[in-house]
C-alpha cells in the first residue's frame, strides 16, 4: 500500500481531509501522486480505492472505511480513522481484553471476548503455571488477558502471560489472569473508544503523572480518592470493577459507564456527585 | 453489564440493584398514543413495544352470533436484543407465550366485552385484533406489552354504523366521525422478580416475609437470575384482574398479598401516566409525523445520554447551532468522539441516569430537567433543527400519583409527547 | 348449545349458593368434590400397560367430580440428543405434554373453540405443569436426564389444571422421582362474595373469578398461581387464597390416602415373596 523509499516527500501527498474531520465510508482522504520515494503510513479504517478491482489498480486515492473521525499526522504522512462509537470489538494482537469463560475443555478454555468469535485460552497460558499447578476456571469466570493471535483465517487466541513480568498467578499479583469473580465484582460494557481512553488513564505512567500534577480530571482518579477498588479495562469495551461492597461496585460501575457520553467537566461533576453520596 | 447471581444477591441484601435502583423503584416509563388511531408505544427503561389495533366488520361465528371477536398477538422482533437475534426460535416462543398471557388477561378481565362488539346479531360483528411488536427487550416485557396493548385499544376507533331498514351502513370517516371501542377499563400488569434472601435451596428456609426480596420492574439480568416471578394484573380501581406465578420458588400467602399491595401502588402510578398521556394525545394535534423508534438506530450516537449532567451553558445555545454530525474535537480536554456537544439535543435521560440521579439525591437536577432538555425526539430534533427555536417544551415532570404512600419510591416519570409539533421540511 | 345458554348463561337464573347454603351439586361452599385416585398399575394406561420395559415408570388417574385426568411419567432417562444439556443447567429436564381428549362431558370448557385454540391452551397448561414441578423435582444426579410427563384430560368439568397437577404429583411419586414436596392444587371460584372451592364448569358460568393455586401442603407455600377474571379487592384475594389452600390440604389428604392404599396393595402383593 505504500511505496518504500528513503526520504519522505511531504509535499507530494494531496490531502482531502484534515485531522478531526468527520468522514463517511468511501470519502477520499488523500491522493498520492505518481512519484517515487514517498512513504505513506495508513492505519485502520483506510484503504486504497478499488484495491481489489483490477481496473482501479492505478488508483491513488485513499478512502475511509468507517464513519468516524480522521486522524492525520501530515508531517509523517500518517492517517487512520477512529471509530470511537463502535461497540463491536475486532481482536488485534497485544490488545488487553476482559473475557468471560464460555466453555472449558481438557487443555484450555473458550473465552468470550466480545468479538465475532470466541478466543482460545490455553490451560497453561498463565504466568508461572505448570501442568500440575495451574488455575482452574469455571464457565462464567472473568479473565484479563492479552490477545496473542488475531488473524482473519484463525480463531483468536489469548494469553494471561505478560512478557517482561514474572509475577505468578498464584500470588494474585500478576497483571493478567483470572479476575477474582467474587460476589462483589461486576463488569459493564462501554464503547470501544471510551475503553481505550480509560486504558490510557489507568495505564500506570499516565496515572502517576495525573496524580503528581494534582490533576483530578478523570472519573477514575476522582473515585479512587474516596474508594478502594480494583478496575480492569479491556479494549474490547468491558470494564471490570471490584470493591468490598457491592453498593460501591455498582456506584463505580454506573458512574464509569454513564460518564462515557459526557464531556470532561461533566464527567468530573458526575464523579463528584457520586462521591457525595457516600 | 454482566453480573453473577452472588453479586446481585449481595447487592440486593444491601437494598440496591445493579442499575442503582432501590428494590421497589421502577424504571422510567413513557406512554405515547398514536401516531394513528389505534396505535401506541410504550417504553419502560430499555424495553420498547408498539401496538396497533385492527378493527374489521365481519360475519360472526355461526355458533356465537351475539359475540364479536377479539385476538391479541405479540411478536418479538429478532432485532430487539442480542439473544433474540441469535436465537430466533426462542424469540418466537417468547412471543407466543406472551400472546397467550396477554390474550388471557384481556379476555378474562373483559377489557372488551365480546357482546359489545356486535353490530347486528348474527349478521355483522366487529373483529378486533391487537398486534404488539416488542422492539427492544430489556426485561419486564410482559408489563410493557400489556400496557401498550391496552393503550392501543383505548385509542382505537371503529367506523360509525347506522342501520337503515335491512341495510347496515358503515360510515366513511369523512361522513361521520369514528367512535372509540367500548373499552371497559384499563388493567395493568405488574411483574415482580422474587429472590430468596439466601441462596439456600427452596425448602431450607422457613421464616416468612423476611425471606423474600421483591423487585419491581425487573431488568433482563434480574429476570434471568431470580428465583420466581409473579405477575399481578390490576386496574385503577384496585380490582385484581389476573395473577400468574408459574412455578419457581414457593412463596407464602403473605408474600402474595405483599406483592398485590406493591402492585396497587405501581398501578396508581401507571394509571397517572396513562391518563396524562391520554390527555395530551387528545388535546394535541391529531397525529404525529413519525414514530420515534429506537434512537440508537436513527442516530449514530448511543441513546443513553444522561442529560442530567448537561451544563446550562451548553443547553442554552440555540438549537440551530447544534450539530447532529459529530464535531471534530478541537480542544485538548475533549475525549475523542466523546464530545457531548455532538450529541443530538434533547435526548431523554436514560433510566440509569435517572436512577443514578435519584440515588445520588440529585433532586435539583430533576427539577431543572424540562428547561435543560426540551423533550423532542432525536429524529424530530434533527429535522426541526432549523424550523423553530420557539417550540414549547412539552415535557411534563410528573410526580408519582401515589405521593402519600410508597408511590414515592417509584421512579418519577416524565411523559413526553410530540403531538403538538408540526414539522416543516 | 343455544338452550343451554338460555338456561345457564345468565348468572342469577339459579343462585350459586341456595338459601340452605348449598351449591348446585349439594356441596358446601368450601367443600371440594369427591376425589378418586388410582395410582400405578391399576390405571388404565393407553401406553403398554404392565410392560415394565416400555410402559411408564409412574402413572396415576385422578377423578375430581366429573373431571378425570390421567398422568403418566416416563423417565428419568437419558436426554434426547436434540435437547443436550445446557452448560449451566442443574437438574433434570422436565418435558410435559397435555392433551384434552374428545370425550369431554363438561362441554362448557371447550365448546365452540377451534382446534388451534384448544391446542394453544394445551401448551399453556403443559407449560404451567412443567413450571410447577421443575421446582420440586430434586435435580441432583439427574443433570443429563429428562423426565417426560404426559397428561390426558379424559373428562372435563372444571379445574382441569388443578386435577392435572394432582395427577402428576401422584404419578411422579409412583415413579419414585425424588421430590422436595408434594404439589397439590385446587381451584376457587369467587361468585357474589361466595368462595366456591373446586368449581365445576357449571359454576364457572356465573362469570366469577377463578383462582387456581398449587401449594406445598407441608409448608403452605404457593408454587403456582393463576387468576382469571376480576377480583374486586385484595381482601377478596386474601380470602380466596385461604380457601384455596384449605382445598389443597383436602386434596393432600386424598392423595395421601391414595398413596397409602397403593402401598398397602403393593405390600400385599409382595408379601408372599418376603415371607
Amino acid at each position: 500500500m505504500a511505496t518504500t523509499a528513503t526520504a519522505p516527500n511531504a509535499a507530494g501527498v494531496h490531502w482531502h481531509a484534515e485531522d478531526g474531520d468527520v468522514v463517511f465510508p468511501g470519502d477520499v482522504l488523500m491522493t498520492i501522486p505518481e512519484s517515487e520515494g514517498l512513504v505513506v503510513r495508513v492505519g485502520r479504517g483506510v484503504t486504497r480505492r478499488g484495491s481489489k478491482a483490477r481496473e482501479h489498480a492505478d488508483s491513488h486515492e485513499m478512502v475511509a472505511l468507517y464513519a468516524g473521525t480522521v486522524r492525520v499526522d501530515a508531517g509523517r504522512n500518517k492517517v487512520w480513522v477512529d471509530c470511537d462509537h463502535a461497540k463491536r470489538y475486532m481482536p488485534s494482537v497485544d490488545d488487553l481484553v476482559v473475557g468471560v469463560v464460555a466453555d472449558r475443555f481438557a487443555d484450555g478454555y473458550r473465552v468470550d471476548i466480545g468479538g465475532a468469535e470466541t478466543a482460545l485460552l490455553g490451560a497453561l497460558e498463565f504466568q508461572g503455571a505448570t501442568k500440575r499447578n495451574r488455575p482452574s476456571l469455571k464457565v462464567g469466570d472473568v479473565v484479563y488477558a492479552r490477545v496473542t493471535v488475531a488473524h482473519r483465517m484463525m480463531e483468536p487466541e489469548i494469553s494471561c502471560i505478560l512478557p517482561g513480568s514474572n509475577k505468578s498467578w498464584l500470588s494474585g499479583e500478576s497483571e493478567l489472569g483470572p479476575l477474582q469473580s467474587e460476589a462483589t465484582s461486576m463488569f459493564v460494557d462501554v464503547s470501544l473508544g471510551y475503553a481505550r481512553y480509560l486504558l490510557t488513564l489507568t495505564n500506570g505512567d499516565a496515572m502517576d503523572s495525573l496524580n503528581s500534577a494534582g490533576d483530578t480530571r478523570s472519573v477514575i482518579s476522582l473515585l479512587s480518592q474516596k474508594l478502594n477498588f480494583e478496575l480492569a479495562v479491556g479494549v474490547n469495551g468491558r470494564v471490570w470493577i471490584r470493591t468490598n461492597d457491592p453498593q460501591h461496585t455498582i456506584l463505580i460501575a454506573l458512574t464509569v459507564q454513564n460518564a462515557q457520553h459526557l464531556r470532561i467537566p461533566q464527567q468530573i461533576e458526575l464523579a463528584q456527585r457520586a462521591i457525595a453520596t457516600l | 453489564m454482566a453480573v453473577s447471581r452472588e453479586f446481585v444477591q449481595g447487592a440486593l441484601e444491601k437494598g440496591v440493584r445493579c442499575d442503582g435502583r432501590h428494590l421497589n423503584a421502577a424504571r422510567h416509563c413513557e406512554i405515547e398514543f398514536g401516531p394513528q388511531q389505534g396505535s401506541a408505544m410504550v417504553r419502560m427503561g430499555g424495553s420498547i413495544a408498539c401496538a396497533s389495533v385492527n378493527v374489521e366488520a365481519v360475519a360472526p361465528y355461526a355458533d356465537r352470533p351475539r359475540e364479536g371477536m377479539f385476538a391479541a398477538s405479540v411478536d418479538v422482533s429478532p432485532g430487539s436484543c442480542l439473544w433474540a437475534a441469535t436465537d430466533v426460535v426462542a424469540a418466537r416462543e417468547l412471543g407466543i407465550d406472551m400472546s397467550r398471557k396477554l390474550e388471557r388477561l384481556l379476555r378474562s378481565a373483559r377489557v372488551l366485552n365480546n357482546e359489545d362488539l356486535v353490530v347486528v346479531a348474527g349478521k355483522l360483528v366487529w373483529q378486533v385484533r391487537v398486534e404488539v411488536m416488542i422492539l427492544e427487550v430489556d426485561g419486564n416485557v410482559l408489563d410493557v406489552a400489556a400496557l401498550v396493548s391496552v393503550a392501543a385499544l383505548k385509542y382505537a376507533k371503529r367506523p360509525d354504523v347506522s342501520i337503515r331498514g335491512e341495510s347496515i351502513v358503515l360510515h366513511a370517516l369523512e361522513e361521520r366521525e369514528a367512535v372509540y371501542l367500548p373499552v371497559n377499563h384499563t388493567p395493568y400488569i405488574v411483574t415482580f422478580a422474587l429472590f430468596a434472601r439466601t441462596a439456600l435451596p427452596v425448602a431450607a428456609h422457613s421464616s416468612k416475609r423476611a425471606s423474600l426480596l421483591v423487585l419491581v420492574d425487573p431488568t433482563e439480568d434480574e429476570e434471568r437470575l431470580c428465583d420466581a416471578q409473579l405477575s399481578v394484573s390490576m386496574n385503577a380501581f384496585g380490582e385484581i384482574c389476573g395473577l400468574s406465578k408459574a412455578g419457581g420458588l414457593a412463596i407464602d400467602k403473605e408474600n402474595v398479598m405483599l406483592c398485590t399491595s406493591l402492585a396497587a401502588d405501581r398501578v396508581r402510578h401507571l394509571d397517572g401516566l396513562f391518563k396524562h398521556a391520554w390527555e395530551l394525545a387528545n388535546n394535541g394535534a391529531p397525529s404525529k409525523p413519525q414514530f420515534n423508534v429506537r434512537p440508537s438506530q436513527v442516530c449514530i450516537f448511543p441513546s443513553k445520554v444522561p442529560n442530567i449532567m448537561s451544563v446550562p451553558s451548553a443547553s442554552k445555545r440555540p438549537r440551530s447551532e447544534r450539530q447532529v454530525a459529530p464535531q471534530a474535537p478541537k480542544h485538548a480536554d475533549v475525549i475523542q468522539g466523546m464530545d457531548a456537544e455532538a450529541q443530538p439535543p434533547g435526548i431523554q435521560p436514560s433510566a440509569e441516569a435517572k436512577n443514578l440521579s435519584e440515588k445520588f439525591g440529585m433532586a435539583d437536577v430533576q427539577a431543572e430537567l424540562p428547561k435543560a432538555a426540551p423533550a423532542t425526539s432525536v429524529l424530530q430534533s434533527t429535522k426541526t433543527r432549523k424550523a423553530s427555536g420557539s417550540e414549547a417544551s412539552n415535557m411534563i415532570d410528573k410526580d408519582s400519583t401515589g405521593s402519600s404512600s410508597s408511590g414515592d419510591d417509584l421512579t418519577k416519570a416524565i411523559i413526553k409527547t410530540k403531538g403538538k409539533k408540526k414539522v416543516k421540511r | 348449545m343455544a338452550p343451554q345458554r338460555t338456561r345457564w348463561g345468565a348468572a342469577g337464573a339459579e343462585p350459586a349458593v341456595d338459601a340452605a347454603g348449598l351449591r348446585m351439586d349439594g356441596r358446601r361452599p368450601s367443600e371440594i368434590r369427591v376425589m378418586r385416585c388410582v395410582v400405578g398399575e391399576g390405571t388404565f394406561s393407553p401406553f403398554g400397560m404392565g410392560d415394565d420395559a416400555h410402559g411408564p415408570t409412574g402413572s396415576a388417574y385422578v377423578e375430581q367430580g366429573r373431571t378425570a385426568v390421567l398422568a403418566t411419567v416416563y423417565g428419568p432417562r437419558e436426554r434426547a440428543s436434540s435437547s443436550s444439556a445446557l452448560p449451566g443447567s442443574t437438574g433434570a429436564l422436565v418435558n410435559c405434554e397435555f392433551a384434552i381428549t374428545a370425550l369431554n362431558v363438561g362441554g362448557a370448557a371447550s365448546a365452540g373453540s377451534s382446534y388451534t385454540k384448544a391446542d394453544r391452551r394445551s401448551s399453556e397448561m403443559a407449560a404451567s405443569i412443567k413450571a410447577a414441578f421443575e421446582t420440586v423435582i430434586v435435580g441432583d444426579g439427574l443433570q443429563r436426564s429428562q423426565i417426560d410427563v404426559f397428561v390426558h384430560v379424559l373428562q372435563s368439568d372444571g379445574g382441569q389444571l388443578a386435577a392435572a397437577i394432582n395427577a402428576t404429583s401422584l404419578a411422579l411419586m409412583n415413579a419414585g422421582i425424588p421430590l422436595l414436596d408434594v404439589v397439590c392444587a385446587c381451584t376457587v371460584g369467587v361468585v357474589d362474595a361466595y368462595y366456591l372451592a373446586d368449581v365445576t364448569a357449571l359454576e364457572m358460568r356465573f362469570h366469577g373469578a377463578v383462582l387456581t393455586v398449587a401449594s406445598t401442603p407441608s409448608e403452605h407455600k404457593i408454587v403456582l398461581l393463576e387468576l382469571e377474571s376480576k377480583l374486586p379487592n385484595q381482601d377478596t384475594l386474601d380470602n380466596a387464597l385461604s380457601v384455596a389452600q384449605a382445598g389443597c390440604q383436602e386434596v393432600y389428604h386424598a392423595i395421601d390416602d391414595a398413596m397409602h392404599a397403593y402401598f398397602a396393595a403393593v405390600h400385599r402383593a409382595h408379601a408372599p415373596i418376603r415371607a
